[in-house]
């Protein structure tokens, strides 16, 4: 196991992107100044070819994190080794800086719904949760983040705040935290909550990393679907996350509807002007 | 309600819409609790429908959006996803489309689910070294005729209403699509080579015979003996080290064994 200690935070990576098949001509022929990919876990635990040829090739250049999407930490349904067994193999091939999933449920008896499904905020599901995070940190051998996820719907059963939950499992778990700050944009409109209140809540010591994405606005609703630019509410946002968060990594989040590579490299040029000043204001109110 | 009670209900209204939504959701200012559930209830069928839209490309073209969707939604409502990795959910749906009107009846569609399925299979197979034909330089000559091969993990051999990689190569090139043939087959062979590149190509009848005995564990004995049913015996063992060689410059070729 790592040093689980508070410090215990990996150094700062910069700034990065998701690692997509569609820019892997990019990032080869290119060698892009981005500092760092994210990998969807998920798609390179295949039997071989391309995907993981791909990416081996693309780890010599470049640090790498895993970020899954079905680990279904707060399912009542038993934790599946089998898939852990092939999270921990694809860390051993990739040694990436550390492994991510969500704070959300992907399925119950077996079936998995490929969605990031909200948790009720209840005592109940808090230490059931905890309680996962642990198993899974002992058997992967090195404490995880998990991030929060945009919900769609309340329940009347939540007995906290969803900042209180997330920083209660942090804490309690003795984990990381990859702080979305779309999701919040996102589930602060669609909760009627001060996406502020979440920001101030969580302490930055547990703070690995950040995602920044755009969505989808229907009105009545925000949907957190990555297939836009990063929009000028979430930026301001981010700016906020970055003073309290300051040496968080960062890494922006495009999953359809993708454009070409370089308006991706602006945004993360856009992301690195918008954090450097709040890293000075760290640095000076350290000093 | 306790977590795994809100769970089992949340996913059951999911997959069902006639089931009732748990009735622990709440109303926001904007939305209703049904619309705002409803939400999960589509994103689960649009993800799933972009799942197999990924898979099968070529068979959405040909399809058509409108009944590619019908195909998706019949699937998902009949085949729940039981993985924890997307890749492997639409596996199931060239045999789905094999017993499920109307696709049943439409051999040309099926067969192109199957090519494009087994494209994917090749796409990420297990990584395997191809052996050089040079390796076969140490095996003694009275051993030939025992030999057996194996092969690259992604490799597939299908029997196909012929035309289909016709179909298939017409769609990726956007040219003109022929029309399969109602009764007639094609046998296609489907691999991955060492460069990581997909490939497959139309195998002509004699091939297609000696492949699918080496595929099942024929010796190479066995292969000319089937071949010399169609030709003089010295024929049959020339065009069979034909094929072999061509087997092994494809990069099919895994391993061999005299036993």
């Amino acid at each position: 196991m790592q040093d689980l200690s508070p410090l215990g935070l990996p150094s700062r990576l910069g700034f990065g992107l998701g690692l997509r098949p569609i820019y892997y001509p990019d990032i080869l022929e290119q060698k892009p100044r981005v500092d760092w990919f994210e990998i969807l876990s998920e798609n390179y635990m295949v039997p071989g070819g391309r995907p993981l040829t791909m990416l081996d090739r693309i780890r010599a250049d470049y640090p790498i994190v895993m970020h899954g999407v079905s680990m279904s930490i707060a399912s009542t349904a038993p934790l599946d080794f089998d898939y852990l067994k092939g999270l921990k193999a694809l860390a051993d091939r990739t040694q990436p800086a550390w492994i991510s999933d969500h704070l959300c449920w992907t399925g119950v008896h077996g079936l998995n719904l490929h969605d990031l499904l909200p948790v009720p905020y209840t005592l109940e599901a808090l230490e059931h949760v905890v309680e996962r995070i642990s198993r899974v940190q002992d058997f992967l051998g090195r404490r995880i983040a998990v991030e929060n996820v945009s919900s769609y719907v309340t329940f009347a059963e939540s007995e906290m705040d969803e900042w209180t939950f997330v920083e209660e499992v942090a804490e309690r778990a003795d984990c990381w935290l990859l702080f979305d700050v779309n999701n919040v944009f996102v589930s602060a409109c669609n909760h009627d909550f001060d996406p502020q209140a979440f920001i101030q809540s969580i302490k930055p010591e547990r703070v690995v990393q950040l995602h920044i994405a755009g969505h989808s606005d229907f009105g009545s609703h925000k949907i957190d679907t990555h297939d836009q630019p990063v929009c000028d509410e979430v930026w301001a946002l981010y700016a906020e996350a970055c003073k309290r968060f300051g040496s968080a990594s960062t890494m922006i989040e495009r999953d359809d509807n993708f454009p070409p590579f370089s308006e991706l490299l602006a945004e993360l040029d856009h992301a690195r002007a918008i954090a450097d000043p709040a890293h000075a204001n760290v640095a000076e109110a350290v000093e | 309600m306790k977590l795994a009670e809100l769970q089992t209900a949340f996913q059951g209204a999911v997959l069902n819409g006639a089931q009732p939504l748990p009735g622990s959701i709440l109303p926001s200012r904007q939305q209703g609790a049904e619309e705002r559930f409803k939400i999960y209830q589509d994103a689960y069928r649009l993800r799933l429908t972009e799942f197999l839209s990924s898979d099968y490309p070529a068979l959405r073209v040909i399809l058509g959006d409108d009944d590619f969707n019908t195909l998706a939604a019949a699937y998902i409502e009949d085949t729940p996803s039981f993985h924890r990795n997307a890749r492997w959910y639409g596996r199931g749906l060239p045999d789905f489309m094999r017993v499920h009107e109307p696709w049943q009846d439409c051999r040309a569609v099926t067969d192109l689910s199957l090519f494009e399925r087994a494209l994917a299979d090749a796409f990420d197979a297990a990584d395997c070294e191809a052996l050089e034909a040079s390796a076969l330089g140490s095996v003694a000559a009275e051993d030939q005729p025992k030999l057996r091969f194996s092969f690259q993990p992604g490799l597939s051999v299908l029997s196909l209403a012929q035309g289909t990689a016709a179909v298939h190569q017409a769609v990726s090139e956007d040219s003109e699509v022929p029309t399969p043939s109602a009764t007639e087959e094609e046998t296609v062979l489907i691999w991955r080579d060492c460069s990581q590149q997909s490939f497959y190509r139309v195998l002509e009848e004699n091939e297609a015979l000696a492949l699918d005995s080496a595929v099942a564990g024929g010796t190479f004995a066995e292969i000319c003996g089937l071949l010399s049913l169609r030709m003089p015996e010295d024929a049959a063992v020339n065009e069979a080290a034909v094929f072999l060689i061509r087997w092994f410059t494809d990069g099919l070729i895994a391993g061999f064994s005299c036993a």
